[in-house]
């Protein structure tokens, strides 16, 4: 699925749909898909052409309708019509939103969110009903015909595993002699039993969509229409040709993209396993809205569920599993979220110790009995160097069963390789994907969409916010001012290496945290955690204002003391964490988040980092707008002005604007009175705090490399090296890469087992990364 | 004379500009006299009144017997007034003492229109030869378009459909301060022409007034004549017809530039025309002082900058592109963003963020959606980036200037100190080591200065 | 060292000697800039950064105020422009 770009829109002159999914090359100046990776080169003059619909009519009504569509397939829809709530649930079905801030949201009608629409079943003419309903105006003819020539081919053919065989669907004849005329697919199909030579197809019904999230909105006739049973024709292939005949039908070649859907109800040779959910459980609207979407039809739709941090994707992940009871295979990104998961799984269902095991460095459990959930990380699986026994021997009962459900948490940040990996070697029914963003800085977010499936509900944050399922933060760039002589070093290109330290440890910054944790800590009672990418000023500033800190090499015993006791100690308030803290760390609730230096730009960092203040606290009512506390958690970005922390800050807080957040802009802080309470208040230990960092080496000035950033290769690199993806995927001879537990025999172990050993890589890269 | 300055801001300001034989001549029309009397502070008002049916003066030392103690300043303010006005006339006698009485034109008029009404020197015409009069809506909208079609003419910009029926002239008069042109260069809007679109109509269209009546004499027409006859058509019911031949050669001549101004509205039956006074004009000389029409707002600023401006109008799509980078046109709607760039480029056209300009423009057009919460119309984050901007414009200041120094004593170096400072042209000092910064503008002085010592 | 750098530049720009008393007063042409802290260390930075023949700051009055050469001010202005521009991310349209 395409990301939030604007740049999703189709050209006005309609491609064929065969044009339309190019594979996206990273010079592709690529209208669909919306992450540009260097918007820096972007092409301007095309889109400077003014977008004159000043023509198109009005109808009578227009003030009752709550959108307005144009021909080039932007949208705007009004939050404050009656008719909103229907027409969100309609326009996030059909379209990728742009921006949905409080009052007037933009979405994008593209190819890509057309096929995530015919995906859960919307129908070509009801998406055009539905929207002409909705619109001010006349549907521009444009809007129409791009409609029906993106969604002409879409959804016609389904992939359904049923009995272990694998049968290709379609309700048109015609489609399916189609694809027969290739080659590869008509090699790699199974001849019904019993007939000979013959090419008929098999017939049976289907049930048509019953979900009624758009009554309101057609009237009777309609839906009588879209209940009704279709029938439809298959034809089988052999199981080892699924991949390939898959790939045969994307829109590069034959486009048919097919749908994948699992008919569990009807699985009978996959044993069931025996879990529901709690009572307890309560799955609210959205969670209930976004399962509808996967579930729509009785069979279990693959895709992706878009649900902001904090917002309860396990319970849905739980949920999807509990309906679809197979066995269920849960990738997470690292250990402690295995954990979490493990712990999720049992919180909101049946299910019973022994059917749930985890699997990672530390733990190799296995389930009883012949169904189960095993939990487990994406590294684990994709792995390809050499493992010990017993861990072989899990990954070979993890091949070899058929999962019904492959549940992947975070899809946005795993490498699309290492799906590509992780869905070749495992079999599964049904794929369903959890994140809660759909940005990323390199290209591989359609890799996505043809590897997981479609975009299947994504939830507004705003609305979130507003009904209280998460927290309202307040966020704020605090702009602190370089010094004389930090900003005099800054500017000089002898030290253009260490422009990265002196703009985090501006003097005037420090003071402004230190303020900040003091005014929180002691007036308030927050709970803080200090983010910082670069090593050198996590360091300096947890030192000097003598709180705990946990890095990559921090030992696992020392990270558990330090999060227990800032989880429980009234003494222990506030914990600086470097980019460990974005995944591997178990964070129990914060309520501020400071950030003294992040990452050039990542979107995705910056709205996970919200993330981990967004749940919600407190009374529901006295979050409400007007109630006792509307914010209770703050989330600030300290910036140093006149340098390039500004570009990186504004840029990475683009995604965050779009889903309606705004950064308020403090410049007063520290308060110009509070002279000498604060550290670095006489220009002598600024001065040797400057000298600290220009006689600082060289690597320990730099940001701290996690393997698993890629949007932080991504941002430094144009193209993925050789280096990289190989050093991920274990072919340079790497020891069995168990990071992020940083167990070893000496501090910093953990990391320096897991660097790569590719020369070319640490060179050029590390030195590359703060120029 | 009177004590307080004038700064002419409205019409009632222009009247009393007049000479006091063509303001004696203007009260012949009770009309007038009526306007002037509605446009007079609430104590002045009293004492018309008051004096009305005394057929002496009154000393000023007795008026000032009128008022508390507390009140005097505004005695002061209406007495002023009333003088500039010439409604009060003052008089000194032999023993130097100074006594008021109302000017017996005015006072004789206003008797007559107390006593008998006000007659109109025209009647509306019967509805058996108008043919169908445009309802008040359509002629609101009529009024709205042809002042916006004269406001797109005005700064040249190709959006407007009709020109007007002004001379190429008369256009150049009211474009005088608003526009500027530079040899061969489209003409640009200067700064109080940026200033003057972001203004709302009322003050826009007494600006344009003010340079109609002017302008008047060069023109050959008695500035008097103009404005007494804009009052009498305040005093006109709107959407009435009235007949053409009622008006005199003078005010025939100006009835069309009206009309293109909204004004009026001319129709033309059979055998007859006339004209159809709008609320524009009706309103003249009440609303032309203060700005209490209300319009209705129609802008949406979110928080991540966008624009959503509830409009068709293209004249609101010219100002607000003054800004902002226009993106959609829909038949209600203008999409836009405002950005960095764009409003740099607003600034370096002389339009600042705060001051009568963008940000109160977007304040005081604010949509009700979001002008009725409790929250701010326009998002704080937007309004303070954009200050943000502004002040990131003006960081550093650069001035000619010369750098004195080698001073031969303290003294000498004091004494040019204080004499640049004097001349408001010191613009540093040192003096430790004795050398200072001086504007290049009094350079030349300063040597004089120097060479003499 | 001062003294001598004074005298150089101001042999290469418009300088009025104004004999008074015996005692020469110097007077010298130029642009005052006055800006804030960051600023100041930008142009004397840029400054610099530029080949002896190119230089323009005549004398760096203190932390906030800054004497110039008269050609200086174009140059100067987009630098600073330009620096603004490279710190400000503007989201393409």
């Amino acid at each position: 699925m395409a990301g939030h770009g604007e740049k999703g829109r189709p050209s006005k002159k309609h491609k064929s749909s065969k044009e339309d999914h190019r594979n996206p090359t990273v010079d592709d100046e690529d209208a669909y898909y919306g992450e540009e990776f260097d918007e820096d080169n972007r092409d301007g003059e095309k889109e400077g052409k003014k977008r004159d619909f000043t023509k198109l009519e009005l109808k009578p009504d227009h003030a009752n309708r709550p959108l307005w569509a144009c021909a080039d397939g932007r949208i705007f829809l009004e939050t404050f019509s009656p008719l909103y709530k229907q027409a969100y649930d309609f326009l996030i079905a059909i379209a990728e939103p742009v921006c949905r801030p409080e009052s007037m949201h933009e979405y994008n009608l593209t190819p890509h969110s057309l096929y995530a629409a015919v995906s859960v079943g919307l129908e070509t003419e009801t998406i055009i009903t539905v929207l002409n309903k909705l619109s001010k105006t006349k549907l521009p003819k444009e809007m129409i015909d791009f409609i029906h020539a993106s969604t002409a081919n879409y959804g016609k053919v389904k992939l359904v595993l049923k009995k272990n065989r694998y049968f290709v669907e379609s309700p048109f004849p015609e489609v399916l002699k189609n694809l027969l005329r290739d080659d590869i697919i008509s090699k790699a199909r199974i001849s019904s039993e019993g007939l000979h030579g013959t090419d008929s197809f098999t017939i049976s019904k289907a049930i048509g969509e019953i979900e009624g999230g758009h009554d309101e909105l057609l009237n009777g006739i309609e839906l009588a229409a879209a209940a009704e049973e279709k029938e439809t024709h298959a034809f089988e292939i052999d199981p080892a040709q699924v991949e390939n005949v898959k790939q045969r039908c994307l829109p590069n070649a034959l486009n048919y993209p097919m749908l994948e859907e699992y008919d569990f109800r009807n699985d009978t040779v996959n044993p069931d396993l025996n879990m529901e959910l709690k009572p307890q459980a309560q799955p609210r609207p959205y969670q209930e809205k976004s399962l509808s979407k996967m579930f729509g039809n009785g069979r279990a739709r693959s895709g992706i569920i878009v649900l902001p941090c904090g917002a309860g994707k396990s319970l849905v992940g739980v949920s999807a599993a509990c309906r679809v009871r197979k066995s269920c295979l849960c990738l997470a990104t690292n250990a402690v979220s295995v954990d979490q998961w493990a712990f999720q799984f049992k919180l909101w269902s049946t299910i019973r110790d022994d059917q749930i095991c985890r699997f990672t460095s530390d733990s190799k459990e296995r389930f009883r009995g012949n169904a189960g959930v095993v939990v487990t990380t994406y590294n684990m699986v994709a792995f390809g160097g050499k493992r010990s026994e017993e861990s072989e021997k899990i990954i070979e009962e993890i091949r070899n069963r058929e999962w019904g459900l492959l549940l992947m948490d975070e899809v946005h940040v795993v490498p699309a390789h290492m799906f590509r990996k992780v869905i070749s070697i495992t079999k599964s029914h049904c794929k369903l994907g959890l994140t809660a963003t759909l940005v990323r800085e390199d290209e591989r977010i359609t890799d996505l969409n043809f590897l997981i499936g479609p975009k299947l509900y994504e939830a507004n944050w705003l609305d979130l916010v507003k009904g209280g399922f998460i927290a309202n933060v307040q966020c704020a760039e605090v702009w602190c001012p370089m010094t004389k002589e930090f900003f005099a070093e800054y500017l000089k290109k002898e030290n253009s290496k260490r422009k990265q330290a002196l703009y985090v440890m501006n003097p005037n910054k420090f003071r402004a945290c230190e303020f900040l944790i003091r005014f929180h800590e002691q007036q308030r009672g927050d709970k803080i955690i200090v983010f910082a990418d670069n090593l050198f000023a996590l360091t300096e500033y947890a030192m000097k204002l003598r709180k705990p800190m946990i890095y990559g090499a921090t030992s696992h015993q020392e990270r558990t003391r330090i999060l227990y006791a800032f989880k429980h100690s009234p003494d222990v308030n506030t914990v600086f964490l470097s980019k460990v803290g974005d995944n591997s760390i178990d964070i129990p609730e914060a309520n501020v988040i400071i950030q003294i230096s992040s990452h050039a730009g990542s979107r995705r960092q910056e709205a996970q980092r919200l993330g981990r203040i967004l749940r919600a606290k407190g009374k529901h009512q006295d979050r409400m707008a007007g109630g006792k506390e509307e914010y209770n958690a703050f989330f600030y970005s300290l910036v140093s002005t006149d340098t390039q922390e500004m570009y990186y800050s504004t840029k990475r807080q683009q995604f965050l604007i779009d889903q309606g957040y705004s950064f308020k802009i403090i410049t007063s802080l520290p308060p110009p009175d509070s002279g000498a309470d604060l550290s670095y208040s006489s220009r002598d230990e600024q001065l040797q705090l400057l000298n600290k960092v220009l006689n600082a080496g060289d690597d320990m000035v730099g940001l701290e490399q996690l393997e698993e950033d890629t949007d932080d290769i991504a941002l430094q690199k144009a193209r993925r090296t050789f280096g990289s993806m190989s050093a991920m995927s274990g072919a340079h001879g790497m020891v069995y890469m168990e990071y992020n537990n940083g167990k070893g025999k000496y501090p910093g172990q953990g990391q320096l087992k897991s660097k790569p050993k590719d020369p070319a890589k640490r060179h050029s890269l590390f030195k590359k990364r703060f120029g | 004379m009177p004590q307080v300055k004038i700064i002419a801001k409205n019409f009632m300001d222009m009247v009393a500009a007049l000479p006091a034989l063509k303001l004696d001549k203007l009260y012949d029309n009770t009309f007038i006299c009526e306007a002037v009397l509605r446009s007079l502070p609430p104590l002045a008002k009293k004492y018309v009144l008051q004096m009305l049916y005394v057929d002496v003066p009154v000393t000023a030392k007795s008026m000032e017997e009128w008022v508390l103690a507390d009140g005097f300043s505004k005695h002061r303010v209406a007495i002023d007034r009333l003088i500039q006005l010439r409604v009060f006339l003052e008089s000194t006698d032999r023993k130097k003492e100074t006594s008021y009485r109302l000017n017996p034109k005015f006072q004789g008029n206003l008797q007559k229109y107390l006593v008998h009404g006000g007659v109109l020197p025209r009647d509306p015409m019967s509805s058996s030869i108008t043919v169908r009069l445009p309802t008040l809506e359509e002629l609101e909208s009529y009024a709205l378009n042809q002042w916006e079609c004269f406001l797109l003419q005005l700064i040249s910009s190709g959006q407007a459909e009709k020109t007007t029926n002004f001379s190429s002239s008369m256009i150049e008069v009211f474009q005088r301060g608003l526009l500027s042109q530079r040899g061969k260069e489209a003409p640009r809007l200067t700064e109080s022409g940026f200033q003057f679109l972001l203004m709302d109509t009322n003050a826009q269209l007494w600006y344009i007034i003010r340079e109609y009546i002017s302008n008047s004499e060069e023109r050959r027409v008695d500035p008097a004549d103009l404005i007494s006859f804009l009052l009498e058509l305040s005093f006109h019911a709107t959407g009435q017809a009235y007949n053409i031949t009622t008006l005199n050669e003078v005010q025939r001549s100006i009835i069309k530039d009206l009309a293109d101004l909204g004004l009026v509205k001319l129709q033309q039956g059979r055998k007859e025309s006339w004209f159809i006074p709008t609320k524009l004009a009706t309103n003249l000389s009440v609303s032309l002082s203060d700005s209490s029409s209300r319009k209705q707002g129609f802008v949406v600023v979110e928080t991540n900058f966008r624009l959503y401006a509830y409009s068709t109008s293209k004249l609101h799509c010219e100002i607000l592109r003054l800004f902002a980078r226009i993106e959609y046109q829909l038949p209600n709607l203008i999409v836009g963003a405002i950005t960095k760039e764009s409003l740099y480029s607003a600034f370096d056209n002389g339009i600042t963020s705060e001051q009568a300009s963008i940000i109160s423009f977007l304040q005081q057009n604010a949509h009700p959606r979001v002008a009725d919460r409790a929250a701010p119309a326009v998002p704080e984050n937007v309004t303070d980036q954009i200050r943000l901007w502004e002040t990131d414009l003006n960081r550093v200041e650069i001035t000619p200037s010369h750098f004195y120094d080698d001073f031969p004593s303290k003294d000498v170096f004091e004494a040019a100190c204080d004499y640049a400072r004097e001349n408001g042209g010191l613009l540093w000092e040192d003096s430790k080591r004795m050398r200072l910064v001086v504007k290049a503008d009094i350079h030349g002085l300063m040597r004089e200065y120097l060479q003499k010592k | 060292m001062n003294s001598i750098k004074i005298l150089w530049l101001s042999t290469k720009f418009e300088s009025s000697d104004l004999l008074i008393a015996g005692k020469m007063v110097n007077a010298t042409k130029g642009l005052f800039i006055s800006c804030d802290i960051p600023m100041a260390q930008f142009i004397i930075n840029l400054n610099a950064t530029l080949p002896a023949s190119q230089k323009f700051i005549i004398h760096v009055l203190d932390g906030t105020h800054l004497f110039v050469q008269p050609h200086a001010a174009g140059m100067i202005r987009t630098a600073i422009n330009e620096f603004r521009d490279q710190n400000s991310y503007e989201k393409p349209a």
